[in-house]
């Protein structure tokens, strides 16, 4: 019998301290932590200390993969134009970085840089234009930055990757990535330096984002001799031209950046960035909240407690996060392949509201379109896809199915983890009460991937983030039928879309560029091979005491690292000591 | 006394009683082993004279007089019974949600509150029981069905042949049990590539038998080397005979202790492959599922996570006070009375 009562006992004991766990605020101060408390610099240091989730697995811009690499070589390196927000505060415009002065001739095929003077790298050379010219072919290369492939528009991009395959199966293996090609006579015929602060890039056809691939963090110069002679040490302590340069980077811990002194618009305020990986978004914020973090992500589901919370609504900062979430139909089999009214049944079906308060907490907001916030030719008052039961209905008995009467379930593929699924139990009820019936099929992450690649999933349910902020990275990417059965999930292939999609590319001036880029917007919700659902959100959490983040966080920063944020001119304020206090 | 010959065959479900029934009946060298005070266990020493209460009937007494081991049926029986009558018995749709009833604390009508998408965690762990249960026993089951043939063959041939079926067995055996189990069941459920409730149910089955066979193989060779059996074999009784008449109804008793304690290690299993996503079909729930969708809200949405983690405690809790009790009720040496 006592062993009843202790089991009793111990049992509540457990669910109790469970309880408290979450409540605390002095959470997290495990033994496991106490190692890395040492080497952390304690607040009032000046160093702005912020939570990663991963440790990404290299630092060289050439080979960035994750959003976290991405943020913290904003800190370390330049690019030759950079991503700002525009005047409204909304959307991003391109801004100069590296280059002094930039213009585009010859019918938007000829792109000429003009580079600030007296600009240096960490090690105190001064960069050129070849530095660039050798940084870009990087990227280029063989083994290059595939997510850039557009940068094949440039001329001669494409002869150049084919002669250096050629050299490089000449070399011996290895590191072939840190073989200099411009000793061996190498290089892309249409990227020219003509004299130390000129950079000329030339493209085979007029190609409107070129601009906004110029400003993406693979485009980095690099120090090429630096490069060479620190190979794949180059990802761990990287050296560029940026505010910050690293002093530590311990894997699966942490990465110290202190300031660089030489930086060309003057030392930054903050004496450095420490980043700490913690992989959990929740431990992240009860550090944040114990005063041992100065940034936080705000965790899956927590947006509604901190804004009832006083001390940490004050303290939060909310920004579009550039995606958009979609039920995609595959447009060449299945039963909706051929009926356009199903499809807008299933769009007037779904209400975006409803998932955006009920499962993401805020967190996101409805989608009307293809385009999120923040991306130039966004329309905030575009009518698009809406939540209208009566226009399901009628939809509905369009494509033939009165009430749902006759339609088989349809099955809807999903990633088996992850905050979609919720979403798709929701979608599913909200489509079963339109008459719509759903076999729900969430599978792995990888063989989803696949499967929709391939085109073996009727409906699917995905996001789309931006690989950068321009419509053609929606509107083309997405919808164009060159790309159908790549990029092009849904295999979508209508003429009107890929017309408007090619003469926004040769357009050159922005705004009628845009209007192509909505009227082909409109065209993909009128033909509805997507049912959009919401755009994401960016929440965090910034201490109050840290000035130059809040109010500046744009739709380029989805993480901790804030890779649109100027870092350069953060700081933290005086009354620092009172603010911890509190 | 009177009840004694009914309740045995209640007891029946386990499977004891009908096989040591069987095997009382049909080898009388069973009476005389146990006459001599042959030490084979589970063959309880009880005076066997005709309207003496029989060994399973003093165990029962035993285990009902185990007031934990009662608690712990008691609890199995309403969560199968929950589990059974869900499609009838829950009181909302599993899938479906009501309209404007989201995040709603428990209160009447939502006695254990509903979820992000208003649908009631009462009516999904009363469906969530079926798929925690039954992975629970089919698991066992499985690695009842793996140990106990490997645990025979193995015990058997290490006594009556060079011992080479048993080097091999118990090799592999200690190769199986070297895996952390949930590792290895996530290993065999990540193959798959969708989530299922059979892939667990094998998952869990396959990496669950070692500890089974080798106290099957244990108790086996002390069986086979009691008289009744040399006598069986020098009569000529074919071996599978032997094994299955003679050996194995014998064996059981500590089999069913461990079978017992393995139905609770399972449910705990299959939560922890549907916390991590590889359990119940959407939108279908489980327990482990319905506690990983609520961690992400556990400050606020308490009830979410604590209901279904509850029903895992106490579930887990009762098959193990079960399993205890029956140790004690079937171990004729501490007689049961440590309560």
């Amino acid at each position: 019998m006592s062993r009843l009562w202790f089991f009793v006992a111990l049992w509540l004991c457990m669910a109790a301290s469970f309880l408290c766990l979450g409540r605390s605020k002095a959470a997290g101060t495990a033994a496991g932590a106490a190692g890395l408390e040492i080497q952390a610099p304690g607040p009032g240091e000046g160093f702005l200390r912020v939570p990663i989730n991963a440790n990404p697995p290299t630092l060289d811009p050439t080979f960035v993969v994750t959003v976290v690499a991405d943020g913290i070589d904003r800190r370390i390196f330049n690019t030759l134009v950079r991503h700002s927000p525009d005047e409204s505060g909304r959307s991003l415009a391109i801004k100069p970085d590296l280059a002094e002065s930039f213009e585009c001739s010859d019918g938007g095929r000829l792109y000429t840089f003009r580079l600030r003077p007296g600009v240096k790298f960490h090690t105190g050379r001064e960069v050129v234009a070849r530095d660039v010219k050798w940084s870009l072919e990087r990227l280029i290369f063989p083994d290059g930055y595939e997510r850039l492939f557009e940068l094949d528009r440039i001329l001669g991009a494409q002869e150049f990757r084919e002669a250096a395959r050629k050299w490089r199966a000449s070399l011996p293996p290895g590191d072939s990535v840190y073989a200099d090609w411009s000793a061996a006579g190498l290089g892309v015929e249409g990227i020219r330096a003509p004299d130390k602060r000129t950079v000329e890039i030339e493209l085979r056809e007029p190609f409107a984002p070129f601009l906004s691939l110029m400003a993406l963090t693979p485009a980095a110069v690099l120090p090429k001799e630096e490069v060479l002679r620190r190979k794949s040490d180059f990802g761990r302590f990287p050296i560029g031209t940026g505010p910050f340069r690293v002093a530590a980077h311990e894997p699966n811990s942490h990465i110290l950046l202190e300031r660089f002194d030489g930086y060309f618009e003057g030392p930054a305020r903050l004496k450095g960035i420490f980043y700490r990986v913690v992989k959990e978004n929740s431990v992240a914020l009860q550090e944040y909240r114990a005063g041992r973090f100065d940034l936080s992500p705000v965790p899956m589901g927590m947006l509604r407690e901190i804004k009832s919370d006083p001390s940490l609504s004050g303290e939060l900062s909310e920004t579009s996060g550039l995606s958009t979430a979609y039920l995609g139909f595959n447009m060449e089999s299945g039963p909706a392949a051929g009926n356009v009214h199903l499809r807008r049944a299933m769009a007037f079906a779904v209400d975006r509201e409803y998932l955006c308060s009920a499962i993401l907490d805020g967190a996101a907001v409805p989608a009307k379109g293809v385009l999120p916030p923040g991306i130039p030719a966004y329309d905030p008052e575009l009518k698009g896809q809406r939540y209208d039961p009566d226009a399901a209905r009628r939809e509905l008995e369009a494509a033939g199915f009165p009430e749902g009467k006759g339609l088989p379930p349809l099955r809807l593929y999903y990633r088996a983890d992850g905050e979609g699924r919720l979403v798709c139990h929701a979608i599913q009820m909200q489509l079963r009460r339109a008459g719509i019936a759903v076999d729900l099929r969430p599978l792995e992450w990888g063989t989803f991937l696949a499967r929709t690649r391939r085109g073996e999933c009727p409906i699917f349910r995905l996001a789309w983030v931006a690989d950068y902020p321009h419509p053609h990275n929606f509107l083309h990417t997405l919808f164009h039928s060159l790309l159908a059965g790549e990029t092009n999930r849904t295999r979508t292939r209508d003429p009107d879309i890929d017309r408007l999609a090619d003469a926004a590319l040769q357009e050159t001036d922005p705004a009628k560029s845009a209007e192509l880029y909505r009227a082909a917007e409109r065209r993909v919700l009128e033909l509805a091979p997507w049912v959009v659902l919401y755009h994401g959100k960016t929440n965090l959490l910034i201490k109050r005491y840290v000035r130059g983040i809040r109010g500046r966080v744009t739709p380029l920063d989805v993480d901790t690292v804030l890779p649109g944020v100027d870092f350069h001119k953060v700081e933290m304020s005086p009354d620092f000591a009172c603010a911890v206090d509190r | 006394m009177e009840t004694a010959g009914g309740k045995d065959g209640e007891g029946g479900s386990s499977g004891v009683p009908s096989g040591k029934r069987d095997s009382e009946g049909t080898c009388p060298m069973f009476h005389g082993a146990v006459a001599y005070g042959e030490p084979c266990a589970g063959a309880a020493i009880s005076p066997s004279g005709p309207g003496a209460p029989s060994p399973l009937a003093a165990a029962w007494r035993r285990l009902a007089r185990n007031r934990g081991a009662v608690f712990g049926m008691i609890v199995i029986c309403a969560m199968s019974l929950a589990a059974a009558g869900a499609p009838v018995l829950s009181p909302h749709s599993y899938w479906d949600g009501v309209p404007g009833c989201e995040r709603l604390g428990p209160r009447p009508g939502f006695w254990l509150g509903t979820d992000l998408l208003g649908r009631d965690v009462l009516s999904r762990m009363m469906h969530g029981a079926r798929i925690s249960l039954a992975v629970g026993a089919a698991a066992t089951v499985l690695s009842l069905a793996i140990g106990l043939t490997v645990g025979l063959a193995a015990g058997y041939s290490a006594v009556y042949s060079r011992g080479l079926l048993d080097a091999a067995l118990m090799r592999l055996t200690d190769t199986v049990y070297a895996f952390p189990g949930i590792l290895l069941a996530v290993g065999i459920a990540a193959i798959a590539e969708k989530p299922s409730p059979y892939i667990v149910f094998i998952a869990l089955g396959l990496s669950g038998w070692p500890g089974i066979a080798r106290v099957t193989r244990a108790e086996t060779m002390k069986i086979a080397a009691a008289e009744y059996v040399l006598a069986a074999r020098s009569l000529g009784v074919p071996t599978s005979r032997i094994l299955l008449r003679h050996i194995l109804p014998n064996a059981l008793s500590p089999v069913t202790v461990m079978a017992t304690l393995a139905i609770g290690g399972n449910i705990l299993g299959e939560a922890a492959l549907s916390f991590l996503g590889l359990g119940a079909e959407d939108p279908y729930p489980s327990w482990g599922g319905m506690l990983s969708e609520a961690r992400d809200h556990f400050t606020v949405y308490w009830w979410m996570g604590i209901f279904p983690g509850m029903a895992i405690v106490l579930t887990v809790l009762a098959f193990n006070v079960v399993g205890d009790g029956l140790r004690d009720a079937l171990d004729v040496k501490s007689g049961g009375a440590s309560y």
